[in-house]
């Protein structure tokens, strides 16, 4: 810790007093985890949205030029995707229908009717990356059966377990099995079944015939080295203007942004973040402030000792960036056990890593340093028979 | 407090700290008072969602609603037979009975500016909140289509309240017309409230219609739009196959048979439908938004966050304003003061810092509060509940803190002090 031959003043200086580098780091700890908070509460909000899309096993998808949210499916003829999967880079195209108003389950202890996001596929197309999913597909071929999320809300729909008989919009249903996938802002949870179960249950997805079904999503799997613009463009003029065509990645974005920037909520978290830096900023400065203010006569002392307005400096900075790094510490410490928390308790998916960990580390550091510079100005100005009087 | 102290000195010795405390003082005070504003703002955001569940039922004119057995919430509430309604009409306590449907339809939205295209729609991205209020309508946004709530009514028996009530009125006869409606004019400006008079053929579903004016309704976390027509048009805009189905059936009943007609209700009627009256609903409708929903979970654990991170910045202050005094109540302490006395003066202090931060944080809040209703277009009110909470946690913790401090002042020497 020792600069040079000198003695470790900054860090001397702030673990002198136990309780009172306690009291300095909590605080700092506190504007850390106020931080990491709202940050997670709007990623938890974000990532949320797109956990399905981002499980689409595919590199392009077809999506209905009204879709604006996976929230409010719209849909386009499967023929669409028949067509796509004519074109020779393409190797297979799947269909992905979604539900998220009309599916009711039925809860079996209560009765209670919840309303639940169903998504549907041919279970051999694997059209979701899920391994659960892919190993029971056998198990879901089978006629009037749903997979069930495992993560769905509990104090909701019951407990999803293998076994569990119960009805779906007015069709009785087994779960034949689980697999985790993770519910989202919109809905409480999710059951994943076959396109032929569900077009039972929900015959309004259906058509005159086979190539009018209503899909949500359309999941292109293309050929390795396939140069995707070069198949939007090609896809874009084989296919009429009533679908779509966006890599996945542009999928993603578009659903993230929607929540961002035109929904309220995401709005609304937006500000909770602008105004946890801002806080979180005020207590750090708050903190670094009055730990310096606190030892003026001492740096007196060392002034008059014929220490150099720089070297002080120096010190007053070494322990600012001391304290961000221990308070960042600790922050990080006490957000890893919230965010667990909060998962536990909303189901939603709080990853920290997804935080800008390091723009918050970067953050409290430059934080403190600015107000350990505000701190140590008066260092500078002052005549060291001043700060004792 | 300080009367408890005899002799009583004006102004107290407490105030006096505080005021002579100069910049010491300011910067006690700003960081609790960044603290507790972030409490008022989580209780802010909860209390929005909270507003925007009932804010619907209360515009709406009902003593006892019913609803289907698959309600969910106002903006999932599923279908019940017309059949049902009538029963309840033959009630003799029931003096009205109407329906309501409500459904989502697609609006197609305005571009900005007028003449941008569909084409233009895969390279645009969506303005965010920011954007918006810098550049308002000048921010370039493609066609697009968006879903919207429609709600139909019986236009002579609307069950809606003023103001709703009045713009109804207002416009009655030419809803009457076929594909006429009322847009919200609180919509999310994508919707094109603004540009009502330069815009003719508005969409709804695959219709075109004709808005005809509008009406107040607060944008909630489920809908950013909502129109209002006639049931005839409701039928035909949003593809009901048979008016034998309704969303929900509004009942006003003779005055203090309430309870008792609820009762008569429940058992008379099938299990296909949900009987409530009107605070049962609203109960129901608070619970669903802030326990059933992840956002109003997410935004109860925002309280719980702010509220400790407040609790713990507070103290942190206060217990360093405390240690800059050291040197005084020490001089207090030789002069002869009793610990008590003492006590009294560093409570008092601390209670006087907490009501300063607490009238600052409010000013603060004031303004975020209507940064955040501008720019999320969600209500955003104070209410008397949220400010008494915060203030007794600023209290409370102030108090805490001072009775700690002074009590560590109680066995210290004078001369130690020092």
């Amino acid at each position: 810790m020792a600069f040079g031959n000198k003695v470790p003043l900054a860090w001397r200086n702030l673990t002198e007093s136990k309780p009172r580098l306690f009291a300095s780091v909590a605080g700092a700890a506190f504007a850390v985890t106020l931080m990491f908070m709202e940050n997670g509460f709007r990623n938890a909000l974000l990532d949320s949205m797109v956990n399905v899309i981002e499980r689409l096993d595919g590199e392009m998808v077809l999506v209905s030029p009204t879709l604006y949210t996976l929230s409010v499916p719209f849909s386009f003829p499967l023929q669409r995707l028949i067509q796509a999967e004519g074109l020779p880079e393409v190797e297979s195209a799947s269909p992905v229908y979604v539900t998220t108003r009309t599916g009711y389950w039925r809860r079996p202890d209560t009765g209670a009717l919840v309303r639940v996001c169903v998504i549907g596929y041919p279970p051999e197309d694997d059209a979701l990356d899920i391994p659960e999913l892919r190993e029971n597909r056998d198990a879901w071929s089978r006629p009037n059966v749903v997979m069930a999320d495992r993560e769905s809300r509990e104090d909701q729909f019951g407990k999803f377990e293998t076994g569990v008989v119960s009805e779906l919009s007015g069709r009785t249903m087994e779960i034949a099995g689980t697999f985790a996938l993770g519910i989202n802002v919109q809905s409480n949870g999710n059951l994943v079944m076959s396109d032929r179960n569900m077009m039972k249950v929900f015959p309004e997805l259906g058509g005159p015939s086979l190539i009018d079904r209503k899909v949500t999503v359309g999941v292109l799997r293309v050929r390795p080295g396939t140069d995707l613009d070069q198949l939007r463009v090609a896809l874009r003029e084989a296919l009429p203007a009533d679908v779509r065509v966006l890599t996945k990645d542009e999928f993603i974005a578009k659903e993230r942004e929607f929540w961002d920037k035109v929904a309220p909520v995401g709005t609304v978290f937006l500000i909770g973040v602008v105004m946890g830096f801002i806080v979180g900023a005020m207590i750090c400065h708050q903190v670094l402030h009055a730990d310096i203010s606190d030892r003026l006569a001492e740096f007196a002392t060392l002034k008059a000792m014929g220490y150099s307005n720089a070297q002080l400096f120096r010190v007053v900075l070494m322990q600012a960036f001391y304290l961000s790094l221990m308070g960042y510490a600790a922050g990080l410490l006490v957000s890893v056990l919230l965010f667990d928390w909060v998962h536990h308790v909303t189901s939603l998916p709080m990853d920290l890593s997804r935080n800008n960990p390091l723009a918050i580390l970067a953050l409290t550091v430059v934080m403190c340093l600015g107000s350990g510079a505000l701190a140590a100005r008066s260092l500078i100005s002052v005549d060291p028979a001043e700060l004792f009087a | 407090m300080v009367s408890l102290f005899p002799p009583p000195r004006f102004p107290p010795l407490a105030w006096r700290n505080v005021i002579h405390g100069g910049r010491r003082s300011l910067a006690a005070i700003s960081g609790a008072a960044f603290a507790l504003t972030m409490v008022l703002l989580q209780l802010g955001f909860l209390e929005a969602v909270k507003i925007t569940a009932v804010n619907n039922f209360d515009l709406l004119e009902f003593d006892i609603v019913l609803l289907s057995s698959r309600y969910e919430q106002f903006y999932a509430p599923d279908f019940l037979p017309m059949e049902r309604l009538r029963q309840a009409e033959g009630l003799d306590e029931v003096l009205g009975a109407t329906p309501l449907y409500a459904s989502f339809g697609l609006w197609r939205c305005p571009p900005y500016p007028l003449d941008s295209t569909w084409e233009d729609a895969d390279q645009a991205s969506q303005p965010g909140a920011l954007d918006r209020w810098w550049a308002g309508s000048r921010v370039r946004r493609p066609l697009q289509r968006r879903q919207l709530f429609v709600l139909g009514i019986d236009l002579d028996r609307a069950p809606f309240r003023s103001p709703i009530r009045e713009a109804i009125l207002e416009h009655k006869a030419r809803l009457r017309l076929k594909d006429r409606v009322l847009l919200n004019s609180l919509s999310h400006p994508d919707f094109g409230w603004d540009l009502r008079d330069q815009f003719h053929d508005w969409e709804l579903e695959e219709h075109s219609v004709e808005v005809v004016g509008g009406f107040p309704m607060l944008r909630g976390f489920a809908a950013d739009s909502t129109v209002l027509c006639s049931d005839d048009n409701f039928f035909r805009l949003c593809g009901y196959g048979s008016r034998g189905t309704i969303n929900f059936g509004l009942l006003t009943v003779r005055p203090d048979s309430i309870d008792q007609t609820v009762d008569r209700l429940r058992s008379l009627l099938p299990s296909d439908v949900l009987v409530y009256s009107r605070s049962e609903i609203l109960t129901r409708e608070t619970n669903h938004w802030v326990h059933q929903t992840s956002t109003g979970k997410l935004f109860a654990f925002g309280v719980l966050v702010a509220a400790i991170v407040a609790a713990v910045v507070v103290r942190q202050v206060l217990s360093n304003d405390v240690r800059e005094h050291l040197p005084e109540y020490a001089t207090l302490k030789a002069m002869g003061y009793s610990t008590l006395r003492l006590g009294g003066v560093v409570v008092t202090q601390s209670l006087i810092y907490m009501v300063f931060s607490f009238v600052a944080s409010v000013g603060i809040a004031a303004v975020v509060y209507r940064v955040t209703e501008e720019l999320a277009g969600v209500p955003m009110r104070m209410t008397a509940e949220n400010l008494a909470l915060t203030l007794i946690l600023a209290a409370f913790v102030g108090a805490t803190t001072g009775v700690l401090t002074a009590y560590k002042l109680r066995s210290a020497q004078p001369a130690d002090l020092f």
